[in-house]
């Protein structure tokens, strides 16, 4: 009897694609800084992400896909995908473009804008509210000094706490 | 008798009455709607990334550009969004100043695209940019081999630019697409040191991998 209400509460759970609402947490890579994810719907959420790359402040918004990898050896392993767009600035008196470095004779602040795709797969740890995650985040931008950036190789770590 | 007959006429002509209001109020709602450029109904949104890499003439010299898009489908046949360009041209010895110089910037702003027969596996779409950015005068002090070492920006610049293209698309699966296509760059008056008055402007050639939902 007691299996059979467990169950029932069970059926009665929200079907997340993952099981938390939020999570919160560091990215590393070139975008490093912080994180931030709400799930909207079941498989959908949204993702802020506040970075500091090129000693500069960047604000990035990302709407997010979420589905269960279905791994044989694993229920935990999620698959996100989407895109999203970024604005902030830089303050710097170098930058990397078409394999060459770049120097102005000071640094410049310099704002920008932005768009991002974005590939994941993330492990939610079973027994601790903390998920791991590799993602690739390629993107573009357009900025005052450095004119146009495309960085498709944007691959980081990440580190969440769920809730 | 005749009672009868009036109540039954009496009664037609309210529901004749009736039935006139319903119309006029379906018509009223109808009217009321907003009318798009992409029809009432049923429009389908997608949208779609891109990465393009190009070949060039940058200042009378070869030249390389790489780019990137985002945009937004509406109803398969136009794509609305943003998109950028980075260009550098071959760098080359200036015996004068005893340096090697070349020229490096970007440009991006709004893309508008119209997609002809986008069903068909093999269409055209007509990319046009409006936007602005920025080119610089770099050199190196480097007597070796130039691409190593570092540069310096010496002058830069901004200007305004309308690139209009055409793109063979190729619908090679359902979320990737492949385009073949040119486009011709223009731009307002570029005021740059040891530099011609509209070194950027003229035709490219371009490869773009397009990825989304078309």
């Amino acid at each position: 009897m007691r299996n059979l209400v467990y169950f029932v509460l069970l059926l009665s759970l929200p079907a997340y694609a993952q099981d938390y609402n939020r999570a919160a947490g560091l990215r590393g890579g070139i975008g490093y800084g912080l994180t931030f994810r709400q799930f909207m719907e079941p498989e959908l959420s949204y993702e802020g992400l506040l970075s500091f790359r090129n000693n500069g402040l960047q604000l990035t918004a990302l709407r997010e896909h979420i589905r269960p990898a279905n791994f044989d050896f694993s229920d935990d392993f999620y698959f996100t995908w989407g895109y999203g767009a970024h604005i902030g600035y830089n303050y710097t008196d170098n930058y990397f473009f078409m394999f060459q470095e770049y120097y102005h004779y000071y640094r410049k602040f310099s704002p920008l804008i932005g768009l991002d795709g974005y590939l994941g797969l993330e492990y939610c740890i079973p027994t601790v509210p903390i998920q791991i995650g590799l993602d690739f985040k390629p993107f573009f931008e357009l900025s005052v000094f450095e004119f146009f950036r495309l960085v498709p190789w944007d691959f980081a770590f990440t580190i969440k706490y769920t809730f | 008798m005749r009672t009868i007959m009036i109540i039954l006429i009496s009664f037609s002509l309210i529901n004749k009455i009736s039935a006139q209001d319903t119309v006029d109020l379906i018509y009223d709602r109808e009217e009321d709607e907003i009318m798009t450029l992409f029809g009432h109904h049923n429009v389908v949104h997608g949208g779609y990334g891109a990465l393009t890499f190009g070949y060039s003439e940058i200042e009378n010299l070869n030249g390389v550009t790489i780019g990137g898009r985002g945009a937004w489908i509406i109803g398969h046949w136009f794509a609305m969004g943003i998109a950028g360009t980075g260009f550098i041209n071959d760098i080359q010895y200036n015996s004068f100043e005893d340096q090697y110089t070349n020229l490096t910037g970007g440009y991006g702003g709004l893309l508008l695209e119209p997609i002809i027969l986008p069903w068909f596996p093999v269409h055209i779409s007509i990319p046009i940019l409006f936007g602005a950015g920025g080119i610089a005068y770099v050199i190196s002090n480097s007597s070796g081999e130039a691409w190593e070492t570092p540069s310096f920006v010496e002058d830069a610049t901004s200007f305004v630019i309308l690139e209009p293209g055409a793109e063979l698309e190729l619908n090679l699966v359902r979320y990737f697409r492949l385009s073949l296509g040119v486009s011709y760059r223009l731009t307002t008056e570029i005021n740059l040191y040891n530099t011609s008055t509209f070194p950027i402007n003229g035709w490219s050639g371009n490869i773009t991998l397009k990825f989304g939902k078309f």
